[in-house]
């Protein structure tokens, strides 16, 4: 995803906010260790399903349901891409032990509405028919007894799709930490998440966070156990691919504008190079809350992404109030050891929100951090008639062509799967 | 049916054009000629019923511009490239019962081709040919409008045109399900062959299909004053194949005045500088048949019905705009009420619509200098029904000539109603 696209050459020379440091857009780390601050966040898959212990509780405005309010169990969830072979890209998914619980409120909210998380939106009527924004106006993720996690706030979106006949309300967001407990005070971070609302109005799905872990108090070199437990999905008819994307190296992976036939910019040209990667989390009485440092592994496929700016009338900045905001479409081809490509899928980003941050190793140096998510429009080779979303959740640096763009992307891709697909052989059970 | 005699009238009044005159008072039924010798001229108009079914290309295999290495040009990111076969398309309305309404329809060989590019607009969507619009993201599930930017319509190997066009998406759910309609106005901007020279109007109406093709009814009406398209000769009739969308009905009717008595009156103004004019008229089934057998390349036959619906339009535009062009054409708007009737004229159902894009050209004919005239088209959603059309949802497209003083009509129409193969209203 290409969030990078609509700034061109405008982050050095916008106006900085008032906490912000004075933008010099320099730095003396090389590439490698910019690449190091990029990936050092604790990045970890969880998965919300509904408490069955707690029902959830519907928001009403005059008379009308305008959301939800619940709490639901956060697990661990653990994501595995197969090295991409014919017949088909596949992924294991696991679904582990409850390891914590999300307090969460939604509220819907007009589709021109400017959410913020001291402002109660105007009552709007939820309507499962239509594809409506939601607030999260609370959003609490508590690990183990609860002393650890963050309060956060975010925006999101609702897609009524159906599958094999039967409505569903697939649900799509982005979140900004507000504020951390515990380990996780003072730390700064996103997530995104898409999963589904169920019948009864609670939610069901992936949550990718990355919470950026400078001083390394949240991860660690361990190997973390694996999932005790495993549980059955409420989705168990989709399965969720994972897969990195960081830029590799000669001409094909340079960026370009994109050009209107008026010769102006409208745009940017990013390609990437996908590649395995995961990691996990674990909460223990020990230790508290752990994350697994970042694994990037081999390259498996090809981004061809075209990505801009929403709105090119405001400025470059994106703060935790005014994040900046994204959109884009992007080819991601995924490909076997022989570098043939086994299927590729077409997304388009609706909604993407980036966050300036500056690491203390490069206080000089905007970062960014985002997130983002859309749909999928359709599928080629393996994934012909393929029907589900993306989403992911990213760190940059970056400076306009010629300059270096850092990158670590992490991609997902839920995708309706009642045959199985896309489905791993480890994963039967968990799914 | 085309008729080949052409009366020679003489101008009976003299009448200010529809650019010239005052908003008020225009007397719209005066005869600059005779009623039924502008009839005659209006009906002098090759009409195409066509059906648009997606190629069996895969979407990626097409881009939104030449350049496939921007990005940009990925197919359903800021738009859909289309391409699709124009097929022959047949709807017949039988007369209407208080029960039922049957539409027998049937799609058949391919006797074109259509190729376009629609690109999404970011802020309202104006008439620009030759300009990409500032583009917005394709997103199925909100109402979208979009640019036909180029748009190739192709009848063998000689007849051609490029058209222009601005369109629509409508989300909807039908029977539960999730759905897309899109429908498309635009001009014929110029052709070779027998189109070359000509003007003419298209609609379309349909569905986007999951791999981003174009299934459904085509309209296009080419001013044919030399019986370049049209035939008296029975065109063949169709071999159907299997309905592309069997969750799609299409009444394609042909309307006009019962005759010359009927009068058009100026309704209240909307405001705006607008007027409103309230016209009823009449609806019959019609064929519009198309074929391209044999040499003389693509003709056109229309025959006509009885009547099955009235219709009680008032339609919305400013009087004293300057005439309507290719590069500018005159926005109109509009609200139609169709009462089908049965066999004795007795209100069977109704159907309620409006044209919320409507586009017009000036008309000239040339066997009758000085008579103002007007082409236009358009599209909107059908906003109810009654009767056994009670809850019908899905598009309306207008294609019509119609003379300004006097008022004479021919109007093509075409109800496209979704999932509506209930008891009410049936296709077969």
């Amino acid at each position: 995803m290409s969030n990078e696209a609509s700034v061109k050459q405008g982050a050095a020379a916008a106006p900085r906010s008032a906490s912000a440091p004075p933008a010099t857009e320099v730095s003396n780390l090389s590439n490698e260790a910019l690449q190091a601050l990029v990936d050092s966040s604790a990045v970890f898959n969880a998965y919300v399903a509904p408490d069955p212990a707690r029902a959830v509780q519907t928001e009403m405005k005059n008379g009308v349901v305008t959301g939800i309010r619940c709490i639901g169990l956060l697990h661990r969830f653990d994501l595995e891409l197969e090295t991409p072979s014919h017949p088909c890209v596949k992924a294991v998914n696991v679904l582990g032990e409850a390891a914590g619980r999300v307090e969460m409120r939604w509220i819907i909210v007009p589709n021109s509405y400017a959410a913020r998380p001291d402002t109660e939106p105007p009552p709007t009527a939820f309507d499962r028919t239509c594809s409506q924004r939601f607030s999260m106006q609370e959003m609490t993720f508590l690990f183990g007894d609860g002393r650890e996690g963050f309060r956060s706030f975010g925006t999101g979106r609702t897609f009524p799709v159906t599958c094999n006949g039967r409505s569903r309300t697939v649900v799509a967001a982005i979140g900004n930490i507000t504020e951390g407990l515990g380990k996780f005070q003072g730390h700064s971070g996103t997530f995104t998440l898409c999963g589904e609302l169920l019948p009864d109005g609670g939610f069901a799905g992936h949550v990718i966070v990355r919470v950026v872990d400078e001083q390394g108090d949240l991860r660690t070199s361990e190997t973390l156990p694996p999932p005790a437990a495993v549980v059955q999905r409420p989705d168990a008819d989709f399965t969720y691919l994972a897969w990195l994307a960081q830029k590799g190296k000669g001409p094909i992976m340079e960026n370009r504008p994109s050009f209107t036939p008026d010769g102006e910019i409208r745009g940017l040209n990013i390609a990437m190079e996908l590649k395995h990667g995961n990691s996990r989390f674990t909460v223990d009485q020990t230790h508290g809350f752990r994350s697994s440092i970042l694994r990037v592994g081999e390259a498996i496929g090809l981004e061809e992404g075209y990505g801009r700016q929403s709105n090119p009338n405001v400025g470059p900045e994106g703060t935790a109030l005014n994040p900046f905001q994204f959109e884009g479409v992007a080819r991601y081809s995924f490909q076997d050891r022989e570098g043939k490509t086994v299927g590729a899928i077409v997304t388009n980003v609706l909604e993407g929100r980036r966050f300036d941050f500056w690491f203390a190793a490069t206080p000089n140096k905007i970062s960014w951090r985002f997130g983002f998510f859309g749909p999928i429009v359709y599928g080629t080779g393996c994934f012909r008639g393929v029907e589900g979303m993306f989403y992911g959740a990213s760190h940059s640096f970056f400076d306009p062509p010629p300059g270096a763009h850092i990158i670590t992307h992490c991609y997902f891709a839920r995708l309706y799967d009642p045959t199985g697909k896309y489905r791993g052989a480890l994963g039967s059970s968990g799914q | 049916m085309a008729n080949s005699q052409t009366p020679q009238q003489a101008p009976v009044a003299q009448s200010t054009s529809a650019a010239s005159a005052p908003p008020a008072p225009l007397d719209v039924n005066a005869e600059t000629y005779p009623f039924d010798f502008v009839q005659y001229l209006l009906d002098q108009t090759a009409n195409f019923s066509l059906f648009s079914v997606p190629e069996r290309r895969h979407p990626e295999d097409l881009s939104l511009t030449s350049d496939r290495n921007d990005w940009f040009s990925i197919n359903g990111g800021y738009g859909l490239a289309i391409s699709s076969e124009l097929r022959r398309f047949d709807s017949f309305v039988a007369t209407p019962s208080c029960d039922e309404v049957t539409v027998s329809q049937g799609v058949g060989e391919t006797v074109g081709s259509m190729k376009a590019r629609w690109v999404f607009c970011a802020e309202g969507c104006n008439w620009t040919p030759g300009h990409l619009p500032t583009p917005a993201q394709y997103d199925p599930w909100i109402p979208q409008c979009f640019a036909m930017i180029e748009g190739g319509f192709r009848f063998g190997e000689e007849d051609r045109f490029n058209g222009y066009g601005l369109g629509c998406t409508y989300p909807i759910t039908a029977g539960g399900q999730p759905r897309l309609l899109a429908a498309v106005v635009g001009n014929v901007m110029s052709g070779e062959g027998k189109f070359r020279g000509r003007e003419g109007s298209f609609v379309m109406t349909g569905t986007i299909t999951p791999s981003l093709g174009f299934v459904g009814q085509v309209s296009l009406r080419i001013v044919d004053p030399q019986g370049a398209f049209r035939t008296e000769r029975e065109l063949p009739a169709l071999t159907a194949i299997t309905d592309p969308d069997p969750s799609s009905t299409f009444m394609v009717i042909r309307g006009d005045k019962k005759d010359k008595t009927v009068r058009t009156e100026f309704g209240p103004p909307p405001g705006g500088g607008l007027v409103s004019l309230v016209t009823p008229s009449q609806f019959r089934a019609a064929q519009f048949n198309v074929a391209r057998r044999g040499g003389g390349g693509v003709r056109t036959e229309t025959r006509v019905g009885p009547v099955v619906a009235r219709m009680d339009a008032t339609v919305f535009f400013n009087l004293g705009a300057t005439p309507g062009t290719a590069a500018a054409p005159v926005p109109f708007s509009t609200e139609e009420l169709y009462t089908f009737v049965d066999s004795r004229g007795r209100e069977a159902a109704t159907l309620t619509a409006r044209v919320e894009h409507g586009i017009s050209f000036d008309l000239k004919f040339p066997a009758a200098p000085g008579q103002p005239g007007v082409r236009f088209a358009g599209f909107g959603p059908i906003t109810g029904g009654t009767g056994p059309l009670e809850g019908a949802q899905g598009i309306l497209t207008v294609n019509s000539l119609i003379g300004i003083a006097p008022h004479a009509l021919t109007l093509m129409h075409v109800l496209h109603l979704v999932d509506a193969g209930g008891p009410s209203l049936r296709k077969c």
